[in-house]
C-alpha cells in the first residue's frame, strides 16, 4: 500500500515537472506551468480608481496595474519609477521631472509628459473628487509639458513631503486616453503602465489582472527586470476572516492579506508569513480633548498610564503586532525611540495623576470630581473585529483603575461623523502615510481628521514648518519636537505597529512590498 | 383571576364552537392531571425550569466575575478550573454563559410582555369596536407584517441605536402585529355571540363587556403565542447581540458570547457550543411548552 503510494507520488511529480518545463521552455504562455495566483483579499475595493479611491486597501490592488513617477523601497527612500531623475528649484515652490521613453499605457498609448499633465489635472479637477490623491499633491496642484519628456510640477508654497507620496499608488499613472473615454466610469477601466494588465473585476467578488507582456520600465530598486512571472494574479475578496483562513488552507488562494493575529500563530510553519509594515502613525487612539472628561490634562495622562498596550495586544491579536508607543511608527521619517517611554504601563501613576487633578476615589473604586463620576466612552468601528476588541480590551485596563468606560460599536460611516463631532473619549483606528507631515492632518485646527480635538499654537506651528523645510535634519527635529508635545499633552495613545500580515504557500516566492506597506506581486513566482 | 374562572360564556363558546366538548366542563385538577400526562409538554417544562434556576443561581454556582479580562487564560479548552474553557480576552464561560442567560432569557421575557400587552390592548380596539379605527390599525398590522420580521427588527434596532433597550423594542414592535392579528381575529369571532349582545342589552359597558366576556375567551391562544415567542424572542434577542445591535461589550448575552466566539471557531469549539448549547435548549424547551399548552388550552387551533 505504502510502496504503491510512494510510486504514484513519483509519477506525479515527475509529470507535474515535465509540464512545468514545457512551461518554461515556452517562453511562459500558459500551458502546464501557468502561473495562476489566487489571493485572498479583505476588503472589497470601493474604487479601483486610484484618483477617487478612499480605501487604504485599494493601494496594493493599483500598484499592480499602476506605476508612479518615483518609487518608494521597502525602507522608503525615494528611488525612480516613471521619472529617472527631478529637480526641485531653490525656492522650493516647483518641481522638474525627466521621464522615462519607451513606457506605454496598457492601451498602447504612450506616457510622456503631456500624460502626467492630464494625470494631475484630472486629480485637481473638483468633478473628479479625488480624496487621497488629492491630499497627497498637497499644494502642488499645477502640472506643465516643458517638452516631451519633462514636467514641471508647481505648488504655491513649499511642500517637503510632496517627493515620498509621489510614490505611492494613489498617485498612479493613468491613460490619458482611458481617462476622456470613460469619464465617471474609470474605476471599471484601470488603465495604468503597471506590471499587471486589468483583465475583469466583479464589485465585491474578484479582480483578474494578467502579465504586461511588454514591461521593461521596472523601477530598479525592485531588483526586477523585464515582465513579471506570473500569468495572472486572481484578488477574490473575502472579507470574513475565518472564510480567508480557509481558502488559504483548502488552497483555493495561494496567498491571504490581513491573517487574524491567532491564525497568524497557528498557522506558522505550514505556511510562508510576512507581517508587511504599514508605514504612518500606526494603531492609536486619539484622546479628545474637546468633551469631558479628558478634557482635563490629569485624566489624560490618567489614561496613557492606565492603560496597557501589551495586554491590548494580546487580547485583540495574540499579541503579534510590535507595541508602538510615539505617534510615528518605527521605520518613519522623524521616529522617536525616547517618546516610547514616556507613559510606561503603571496603574499606580495612573491613579496618582488622578489624585493629583483633584480627583477623590470613592468607597466603590470609582473616581468622582465636582460631583460627577469619571466615566468615558470608547467607541470602535464594527466593520473589522480588532477595532470592537481593542476597545473592551482598553475598557479592561481603564477598570483596574477604577475609570469606568462604555463601549460603543458603530458602523463607519456613523463612527466618522461622530468622530467629528466630538461624541466619544477614546476610539482606537489607523492612519495610514508615508510622511510625517501626516500629523498635520491631525492636529491642525478645522483638519478633517482632528478627531483628538485638540490644538496649539507651537504644534500647529512646527507643523507647517515641518511642510516647507527641506533640510532633513532640520526637518527630523521639527517633527520629534511637534511629537513630544502631543505626548506631554497626552491627546494620543499610541497602541500598536501596523502592519498586513500575509500568510502564503510555501510554493510561493518573491512576494515583497514597496514604501508604506503597499504589496507588491511583481517579482512573485509559483513554484513546485 | 376570578373573572375568568367565572365566566358563563366561556363554557358556551366551547359548547358554541362544537369541537372540543368536556375541555372546559373539565375540573381544574383535571386539567393539571392530563397537562402532566402530556409528554412534550413536561419535557419543555423540566428544560426551561433547570436552565431557568442555572441562570438564576449564576452568582451562586458561577462564582467568578464574568467580565474580567485575563491575558494569562486566554483560549483555555473547558476544564475543572473553567468548565466551559474561555474566551479570547481569558473571560471564565461557564459564569458568562449563566449570566448571559438573564439578559437573553430577561430581554426575551420583556419582548413578549410589552409585545403582547400593545398588541393585545390594539387587537382587542380593533376587533371589539371594528369600523374606521378597526380597519386603520388593521390595515397597519397588515403593512407590518408584510416586512420579514427580523429585517424590520433590524431596521429599527439601527434606527434607535444599539443597546439592550432598544433591542428589545425592536423585537417587540416585530411582535405587535401578531399579536393585533390573532387578538382580533378571535375578538370579532366571541363579539358576535348572542351572549355578548345581552351584555350589552343589559346596560354593560364596553370595557367591562371586554375585560368580563372577551379577554377570557382569546385567552388560550393568547397564552399559546406568548409562550411560542418567548423562544423566538430569545432567538432574535441573541441574532440582534450577534450582529452587534443588542447588548454593548462586554456585558455579557448569549448572542454576543455566540458573536465572540465565532471568530476563533476552528481554534475553540468551546467559546460558540456551550451558549448555543444554552440557547437551543430554551429555544426547544419554550416551544414544547408552547405546543403541549396548544394542545391543553385550545384544541380548537391544534
Amino acid at each position: 500500500m505504502n510502496s504503491k503510494r510512494k510510486i504514484l507520488t513519483a509519477i506525479l511529480t515527475v509529470g507535474l515537472a515535465a509540464g512545468g518545463a514545457a512551461g518554461c521552455s515556452g517562453g511562459g504562455d500558459t500551458g502546464g506551468g501557468a502561473q495562476n495566483l489566487t489571493v485572498g483579499w479583505a476588503s472589497p475595493p470601493d474604487t479601483l480608481n486610484p484618483a477617487t479611491t478612499g480605501a487604504r486597501s485599494v493601494g496594493p490592488l493599483d500598484a499592480a496595474m499602476f506605476d508612479t513617477l518615483v518609487y518608494l523601497t521597502p525602507d522608503s527612500k525615494v528611488t525612480p519609477g516613471l521619472a529617472t531623475g527631478w529637480k526641485a528649484a531653490p525656492d522650493g515652490k516647483s518641481y522638474t521631472f525627466t521621464l522615462r521613453k519607451n513606457v506605454k499605457f496598457h492601451d498602447n498609448t504612450p506616457f510622456d509628459a503631456d500624460a502626467v499633465v492630464a494625470n494631475i489635472n484630472y486629480i485637481t479637477d473638483k468633478s473628479t473628487q479625488s480624496t487621497i490623491a488629492l491630499g497627497l499633491l498637497g499644494p502642488c496642484t499645477h502640472a506643465k509639458a516643458t517638452s516631451r519628456y519633462e514636467v514641471k510640477l508647481s505648488c504655491t508654497k513649499p511642500y517637503a513631503p510632496l517627493i515620498s507620496q509621489l510614490g505611492e499608488p494613489y498617485l498612479g499613472m493613468q491613460s490619458p486616453a482611458a481617462i476622456k473615454k470613460y469619464g465617471k466610469d474609470l474605476g471599471q477601466h484601470p488603465t495604468g503602465t503597471g506590471p499587471f494588465e486589468f483583465v475583469s473585476y466583479a464589485p465585491n467578488q474578484r479582480l483578474v489582472v494578467k502579465r504586461n507582456p511588454d514591461y521593461q520600465w521596472a523601477p530598479s530598486a525592485t531588483g526586477g527586470k523585464g515582465p513579471a512571472k506570473l500569468d495572472q494574479i486572481t484578488f477574490q475578496f473575502i472579507p470574513n476572516d475565518q472564510s480567508r483562513v480557509g481558502a488559504l488552507q483548502s488552497n483555493q488562494a495561494q496567498l491571504i492579506q490581513v491573517t487574524p493575529g491567532i491564525f497568524y500563530k497557528r498557522l506558522k510553519g505550514t505556511f510562508s508569513q510576512a507581517p508587511n509594515p504599514i508605514s504612518g502613525m500606526g494603531v492609536f487612539s486619539p484622546i479628545n480633548a474637546g468633551r469631558w472628561p479628558t478634557n482635563d490634562p490629569a485624566v489624560r495622562k490618567a489614561i496613557m498610564y492606565a492603560l496597557d498596550r501589551k495586554t491590548m495586544i494580546q487580547f485583540a491579536a495574540t499579541g503579534v503586532y510590535p507595541p508602538n508607543g510615539s505617534p510615528l511608527v518605527k521605520g518613519m521619517f522623524g521616529y522617536d525611540a525616547s517618546l516610547a517611554d514616556q507613559y510606561p504601563h503603571d496603574p499606580a501613576k495612573a491613579q496618582d495623576t488622578l489624585r493629583k487633578g483633584g480627583w477623590a476615589k470613592q468607597g466603590d473604586g470609582s473616581w468622582t470630581k465636582g460631583g460627577k463620576k469619571l466615566s468615558l466612552i470608547i467607541t470602535a468601528i464594527n466593520t473589522s473585529p480588532t477595532y470592537p476588541l481593542l476597545a473592551q480590551a482598553m475598557q479592561g485596563s481603564l477598570k483596574q483603575v477604577g475609570i469606568q468606560a462604555s463601549v460603543q460599536q458603530m458602523g463607519d460611516s456613523a463612527w466618522e461623523d461622530n468622530n467629528v463631532k466630538g461624541g466619544f473619549n477614546l476610539t482606537p483606528l489607523t492612519y495610514v502615510a508615508v510622511d510625517p507631515d501626516a500629523l498635520s492632518f491631525w492636529f491642525n485646527p478645522g483638519s478633517f481628521y482632528n478627531w483628538s480635538h485638540y490644538t496649539n499654537g507651537r504644534l500647529t506651528g512646527l507643523l507647517s514648518q515641518g511642510r516647507v523645510t527641506t533640510d532633513e535634519t532640520k526637518r527630523a527635529s521639527i517633527y520629534k519636537q511637534a511629537q513630544k508635545i502631543i505626548m506631554d499633552q497626552a491627546v494620543l495613545y499610541p497602541i500598536y505597529e501596523n502592519q498586513d500580515l500575509l500568510t502564503y504557500s510555501k510554493k510561493l516566492t518573491g512576494v515583497s512590498y514597496s514604501g508604506g506597506g503597499f504589496e507588491s506581486f511583481y517579482r512573485a513566482t509559483l513554484g513546485r | 383571576m376570578s373573572a375568568i374562572e367565572g365566566t358563563e360564556p366561556a363554557a358556551a363558546l366551547g359548547g358554541g364552537a362544537g369541537r372540543a366538548p368536556g375541555v372546559s366542563g373539565e375540573g381544574r385538577a383535571a386539567r393539571l392531571r392530563r397537562a402532566l400526562r402530556h409528554r412534550s409538554l413536561m419535557i419543555g417544562v423540566v428544560i426551561v425550569t433547570v436552565i431557568v434556576l442555572l441562570v438564576l443561581l449564576a452568582p451562586v454556582i458561577a462564582s467568578q466575575d464574568p467580565i474580567k479580562q485575563d491575558a494569562a487564560s486566554t483560549f483555555l479548552p473547558p476544564s475543572g478550573a473553567h468548565l466551559f474553557g474561555t474566551d479570547s480576552f481569558g473571560r471564565d464561560l461557564f459564569s458568562r454563559t449563566l449570566h448571559g442567560g438573564l439578559y437573553t432569557i430577561g430581554a426575551s421575557l420583556a419582548i413578549v410582555l410589552i409585545g403582547g400587552f400593545v398588541g393585545t390592548l390594539l387587537g382587542v380596539v380593533a376587533g371589539y369596536f371594528g369600523g374606521a379605527v378597526g380597519f386603520a390599525v388593521m390595515r397597519v398590522v397588515d403593512l407590518m407584517l408584510a416586512f420579514p420580521g427580523i429585517l424590520l427588527a433590524l431596521a429599527v434596532a439601527a434606527i434607535m441605536g444599539p443597546g439592550l433597550d432598544n433591542g428589545v423594542i425592536a423585537v417587540a414592535i416585530v411582535l405587535v402585529p401578531v399579536y393585533v392579528r390573532v387578538v382580533e381575529g378571535a375578538t370579532v369571532q366571541v363579539r358576535n355571540l348572542p351572549y355578548v349582545d345581552a351584555a350589552a342589552n343589559l346596560g354593560a359597558r364596553p370595557w367591562q363587556i371586554v375585560w368580563r366576556h372577551i379577554l377570557p375567551n382569546v385567552r388560550a391562544p393568547i397564552v399559546v403565542l406568548t409562550t411560542t415567542w418567548i423562544g423566538i424572542a430569545a432567538l432574535w434577542i441573541a441574532a440582534l447581540g450577534f450582529l452587534g445591535l443588542g447588548v454593548q461589550p462586554p456585558t455579557p448575552e448569549w448572542g454576543a458570547i455566540l458573536n465572540d466566539g465565532q471568530r476563533y471557531i476552528t481554534i475553540g469549539w468551546w467559546m460558540t457550543v456551550f451558549p448555543g448549547i444554552f440557547l437551543a435548549l430554551f429555544g426547544v424547551g419554550v416551544n414544547l411548552i408552547g405546543d403541549g399548552l396548544r394542545d391543553e388550552l385550545d384544541p380548537a387551533l391544534t
